[in-house]
């Protein structure tokens, strides 16, 4: 009976250890089903390729195109359902390389003017711009401080509402689980109590001897 | 007598796990073509000596140590794919002893040692470094400045201080987004403020020293960061940036694979999380708060820059990804006090997940194959054909595998409302004279993603042959 209690003890021990990681798997398994909804994931392994901003704006009179192709200024959209930024007018939207290509043989150096190889790593790194400093027209698109507050309350706000939705979550897991261990434990405690008590009383064989 | 025991057992072990590191690293390694950026940090190294010195001074240049370090490795081993690779592999491999070492400041020697082994194991490490550009050398010196900022606390020796400064300087100057490592230490210091605060006079002059180096960049680099400049990177709220980060950090590059696949490592990892931040094992609170620190406050720095200026992808943020593996460590040494079972059942899950993530990145074409597109230009093409790279920026890579003259135009940029007219009068002057024509279409939504290039195309000519490879499409059209 002894060595059953002793077995008993040494389990309800070992429960005692395991419960914290019980309760926290079943909150990892809630938490990893919010995390492995939706597409972002997907989305998120496809982001080691850096996306790079739009050419820079040029001046309508820099590439001069030929009288056909010069409307008014975003007077007519574009046959796309995609957005247009309001920005750039049409005449603008050509970068100056591409509009020159050399059918005689020439070497790479020397045909077409590309942008330089330094544009396609300064814009993808840390989203900088693609020009070389030295280029006209690059702090265009930059203006001085702008915090979008609209963002960042809508963000706090998500947060916190993630963080009350896990405590309500927690809650409703945890106040059962809790009368359990309370109701366990208190089990155990009374028994513990009277086993005290039972040794601590003095037995009739002994007080006569 | 012990302790040597110990010691030693320490140093073999950590041996063994950078060898570990290495082969995971190291194992097809040239798998991958080469990338645009990556091919740009190969330009960017070979370029003029008095050209790459300038950029430490000039603005918007991002990374010009990196730059200048890969020049002589370049120089002395070659610009192969191998190569190139090999030297961010080096920091990538030196990063897990030194993340042993680092854990020990914070951690203790179990726990250490598993974040180590973590650190060797991560999928996400392992791609960056058989990646050539700076990720791993900037995760490696962040760690370097923090260890070394730690024990200059700690011992308050000068050597430590200087080597903490040079340390910090050399981030600043690798990545521009490592400038949030010094707001994390001034937090530490200020959070530590009862044990360090014996330190304060070293650590101010020490501060000064570190911010002189600093001028230069953050002349340029804090207004541009506080600017709404357009980056082409879309704004990540705060709760998406952390869940994209829990997925790179712990299952790397190679896509969402099955679901049940990614319930399970979510699971897990949450769980190893979980169990790090909250359950009670060896060392005191204020190490665990200490890591959470160190993993959270860059990436609030990154999403309130975003705020005005989009910025954010995950490899920015690489170098607080020994944080998370040291929470996840210390979530297994917690789980291990409680239950061996557990832990070897939890270790085993954590190391057989990386391992087959790693599997996955090393036999998947991920990057655009610029290679196989290169290799099958050169047997179809004759020379008189006309290439148009759509978008234009992918010819550079291109031209790392294909060395040879052939003639080429830049596809237009008709995202700003080009219209058709105008889009026809271009190509029109582009492909005169030309009567083959090949279409290189990487990335092409960037730059034409009505798709108005192809269409034009399509309409003047007969497309005889299409090939796609991985992120790459070739397109063989005779025009009419």
């Amino acid at each position: 009976m002894a060595r059953l209690r002793h077995i008993l003890a040494a389990w309800w021990h070992k429960a005692e250890l395991l419960s914290p990681l019980i309760f926290l798997m079943l909150v990892s398994f809630l938490l990893a089903l919010l995390l492995s909804g939706g597409e972002d994931v997907v989305r998120a392994s496809s982001l080691f390729q850096s996306p790079l901003p739009p050419p820079p704006l040029q001046e309508p009179t820099a590439t001069p195109l030929p009288p056909v192709a010069s409307p008014e200024p975003t007077a007519t959209p574009p046959p796309t359902e995609t957005p247009v930024p309001p920005l750039e007018p049409v005449t603008t939207a050509l970068p100056p390389e591409a509009t020159v290509a050399a059918p005689a043989e020439t070497p790479p150096e020397s045909s077409p003017s590309a942008p330089p190889p330094e544009a396609s790593g300064e814009a993808s790194e840390a989203g900088l711009t693609p020009e070389t400093p030295e280029e006209p027209g690059a702090p265009e698109g930059s203006s001085p401080l702008i915090f979008n507050w609209g963002v960042f309350l809508n963000t706090v706000i998500i947060t916190l509402a993630y963080i009350w939705i896990c405590c309500g979550v927690c809650g409703l897991l945890g106040t059962p689980l809790t009368f359990v261990l309370l109701y366990v434990w208190g089990k155990r405690r009374l028994a513990q109590k009277l086993e005290e008590s039972r040794e601590t009383e003095p037995t009739p064989g002994r007080t006569a001897s | 007598m012990r302790y040597s025991i110990q010691g030693a057992r320490v140093r073999y072990t950590l041996l063994a796990l950078g060898w570990v590191a290495f082969a995971l690293r190291a194992y097809h390694l040239d798998f991958q073509s080469l990338w645009r950026d990556e091919v740009d940090a190969i330009t960017f190294a070979t370029r003029a000596f008095p050209r790459l010195l300038a950029t430490f001074t000039r603005p918007k240049e991002n990374g010009p140590l990196y730059f200048l370090l890969l020049r002589p490795w370049i120089t002395l081993t070659g610009d192969s794919e191998f190569s190139v690779r090999f030297f961010s592999l080096a920091w990538g491999v030196l990063a897990v002893p030194l993340a042993y070492a680092l854990g020990r400041q914070w951690l203790s020697s179990r726990a250490s040692m598993l974040g180590a082994l973590l650190m060797a194991f991560s999928p996400y490490l392992v791609w960056y470094s058989q990646e050539a550009r700076m990720y791993t050398l900037i995760t490696f010196l962040t760690m370097l400045s923090l260890y070394l900022y730690v024990k200059a606390l700690n011992t308050g020796r000068w050597l430590y201080w200087v080597a903490y400064v040079v340390a910090t300087s050399f981030c600043l100057y690798t990545h521009i987004l490592a400038a949030l490592i010094i707001p994390l230490e001034i937090i530490l210091f200020v959070f530590w403020w009862s044990r360090h605060r014996v330190r304060l006079k070293p650590w101010l002059v020490v501060m000064g020293c570190v911010t002189l180096p600093y001028i230069p960049l953050a002349i340029w680099e804090i207004p541009l960061l506080l600017s709404s400049y357009e980056t082409g990177h879309p704004f990540y709220p705060l709760p998406e940036i952390l869940k994209i980060l829990f997925f790179a950090f712990s299952h790397g590059v190679s896509g969402a694979g099955r679901s049940w696949l990614l319930i399970l490592l979510s699971v897990l990892f949450s769980f190893l999380f979980l169990a790090g931040v909250f359950l009670k094992g060896t060392g005191a609170w204020r190490e665990r708060v200490t890591l959470l620190f160190y993993l959270f406050l860059p990436i609030v720095g990154v999403y309130l820059i975003s705020l005005g200026m989009p910025i954010f992808t995950d490899r920015y943020l690489i170098y607080v990804a020994p944080a998370f593996y040291f929470i996840l460590a210390r979530g297994l040494a917690a789980v291990k006090l409680r239950s061996n079972a557990v832990f070897a059942l939890c270790l085993a899950l954590a190391l057989a997940l990386d391992g087959q993530s790693i599997w996955v990145q090393a036999h998947t074409r991920i990057k655009s194959d610029f290679r196989s597109t290169a290799r099958y230009f050169a047997l179809h093409h004759k020379p008189d054909d006309l290439v148009i790279f759509l978008m234009p920026y992918v010819r550079h890579t291109f031209e790392y595998y294909y060395r040879h003259t052939y003639h080429w135009a830049d596809g237009p940029y008709t995202n700003a409302g080009l219209r058709e007219r105008e889009l026809a009068t271009t190509l029109g002057k582009a492909t005169e004279g030309y009567r083959s024509i090949w279409l290189v279409a990487s990335e092409a939504e960037l730059w034409d993603r009505r798709g108005l290039v192809k269409a034009w195309l399509e309409e003047n000519g007969r497309l005889v042959e299409g090939r796609e490879f991985a992120r790459v499409k070739l397109y063989h059209y005779e025009l009419k």
